[in-house]
């Protein structure tokens, strides 16, 4: 019975898999490196800018705009996505955050992939 | 004498084999709880209360391998421990399945098309390829232990990768939720048991010395051995058994491999006897062991002939399943009457048929039925019809699995209710 089981799961599984592979882009970059691509494309439009103490206002799990290197983000709609408990991310919002972003705590820097997310939750720059 | 601590309630018993299955369900719940997400949608909450409920699952399987005796006799035995630990194994594989596949869509929910960018391990973190390494590693490790025909030492190699997969698989936790509660319970957990499994098993640190004094060709590849503790011995009743490794010595090439061998005899001064049948390449090689050789011994593991001793008996055992029942009748006469159904497929290769016979000879309350076949079945069904008290006796069965679940069947069949029959699964695979 667990053996049959353990062959069904599996199979579903890889089946489950494959259609997300294939549900992606036929190009190999991923969605999130052509996004951002797309956004370094575009026409110079005037970026809004924020001061720090703007910043500090939009410090909630609701509202959260972190500030990393000199780029203003709304992470208010990423929180849930993120992999880590909400608060791990809660606790850098309304604040410039590119410390905590160049190293996760471990020493190591947020991936590539991630660095491609970002423009997608840019709202402007740090005066 | 059998110690009055053999005839132990069987309620207690059967409570104490659902301890495993409580402790998966506390473990497992009591980590999702604790890292229950407070936002996200359905699929995202689906995905991360998975990866919890499957590394619960996978914690408990690891605090179930861990084989010491005092903590076996709390999960109910070590057989009852072993099934616990492969039903949690093979749970926490379903439950993890779910994980990635979730998050997929929970991404692919906000962005059609990018379920796969979610989950990819091109995604370059670390954290993430430990988690695929951990999730294939399960499912190759599984694959392994449901292939019934591999061989012994390939199976235990792959129950070795299944280690390293439970380490890739905290990795991947504490990358992702480092200082979370839940994930040092995890860590914590998984690390206790590894440790306490390699402790146990590799380094053998609760392993009893004992010497082999006597060995003895009781029937074609069967030998049997006493053994004389060289320190403390342990305290053993007829019916249980011990893991046993034997050591190289000048006159024998060793075989450093725990396995499980039934007590032939049980002797007061603390030395034992193991009866030994050739059934691998490490049983074989026992089979020319010559006194003087060391053994470590682990145990005492099981309670098999420690329920309902008091009522008529009826004991059947197939092949080297009879050693059981000649350590019991070896420790003192039948209290009850008591019928022993012994079947072999040839007499050269039965061991104790003799001294069976001897003991049967030598008490009126026992009386013994061989049954010499290639395919016993139909003259166990016969025996079995012919007993008119069959559904007052108690039935005690060893042998090989699948013979005792067909004798078990058989004798629900003729009414026998499932309380009055005992076996203990002797194969851990």
């Amino acid at each position: 019975m667990t053996r049959i089981l353990f062959i069904v799961a599996t199979a579903l599984f890889w089946t489950a898999i494959a259609w997300f592979a294939l549900q992606a882009p036929t190009d190999v970059r991923s969605p999130a490196v052509a996004d951002a691509e797309t956004t370094s494309e575009a026409p110079e439009t005037p970026q809004p800018t924020f001061s720090l103490k703007t910043l500090a206002q939009h410090d909630h799990i609701d509202d959260c705009w972190m500030a990393i290197d000199g780029v203003v983000y709304d992470f208010t709609e990423y929180i849930p996505r993120h992999p880590t408990p909400a608060e791990v991310m809660t606790a850098w919002c309304g604040r410039e955050a590119s410390a905590a972003y160049h190293d996760k705590g471990d020493g190591e820097p947020h991936s590539r992939r991630a660095d491609a997310m970002l423009p997608r939750y840019r709202i402007g720059v740090l005066n | 004498m059998i110690p009055s601590t053999c005839h132990a309630p069987c309620n207690e018993k059967w409570l104490l084999r659902l301890v495993p299955a409580g402790l998966a369900v506390a473990i497992t719940i009591g980590l999702s709880l604790a890292a229950l997400p407070d936002s996200g949608g359905a699929w995202r909450r689906v995905a991360i209360i998975s990866g919890w409920a499957s590394s619960g699952l996978l914690a408990t399987a690891m605090l179930l391998m861990v084989r010491l005796p005092r903590l076996s006799k709390l999960f109910g035995d070590l057989d009852n421990a072993y099934l616990w630990h492969h039903r949690c194994g093979a749970a926490a594989y379903l439950t993890l399945l779910l994980h990635p596949v979730a998050l997929a869509m929970d991404a692919a929910q906000a962005a059609p098309g990018s379920g796969w960018t979610a989950i990819s391990p091109a995604g370059g973190e670390w954290a993430r390829w430990l988690g695929w390494a951990a999730l294939l590693g399960l499912m190759l490790g599984l694959m392994a232990t449901f292939a019934l025909r591999l061989p012994y030492r390939i199976w235990r190699n792959a129950h070795w990768l299944l280690a390293f997969t439970v380490v890739g698989s905290v990795a991947h936790t504490l990358a992702y939720v480092g200082n979370h509660p839940a994930a040092l319970i995890f860590a914590g957990l998984c690390m206790l048991a590894l440790a306490l499994r390699f402790g146990s098993t590799v380094l053998a640190t609760n392993a009893r010395r004992y010497q082999v004094v006597e060995a003895e060709q009781v029937a074609t590849r069967v030998i049997e051995l006493r053994l004389r503790p060289k320190s403390r011995h342990i305290a053993l009743h007829p019916g249980q058994f011990v893991m046993a490794a034997f050591d190289a010595n000048p006159a024998y090439r060793g075989c450093g491999e725990f396995h499980p061998f039934t007590a032939s005899e049980v002797s007061s001064d603390g030395s034992l006897k193991l009866a030994i049948k050739a059934l691998g390449p490490c049983t074989r090689r026992i089979q020319g062991i010559s006194p003087g050789a060391i053994a470590r011994l682990q145990g005492p593991f099981g309670g098999f002939l420690s329920c309902d001793r008091d009522r008529p008996q009826l004991w059947v055992a197939a092949g080297i399943g009879i050693t059981p029942f000649v350590a019991a009748l070896r420790a003192e006469r039948c209290l009850v009457a008591t019928e022993l159904i012994y079947a072999f497929a040839e007499r050269d290769s039965a061991a104790f048929v003799d001294k069976l016979s001897a003991l049967a000879d030598a008490d009126p309350l026992l009386s013994l039925t061989r049954i010499e076949a290639a395919d016993a079945s139909a003259a166990i069904k016969r025996r079995l019809d012919e007993l008119h008290d069959l559904k007052d006796r108690a039935l005690q069965i060893c042998g090989p699995a699948d013979m005792v679940a067909w004798i078990a069947s058989e004798a629900r069949r003729r009414g026998v209710a499932a309380g009055n029959i005992h076996f203990e699964r002797f194969d851990f695979r």
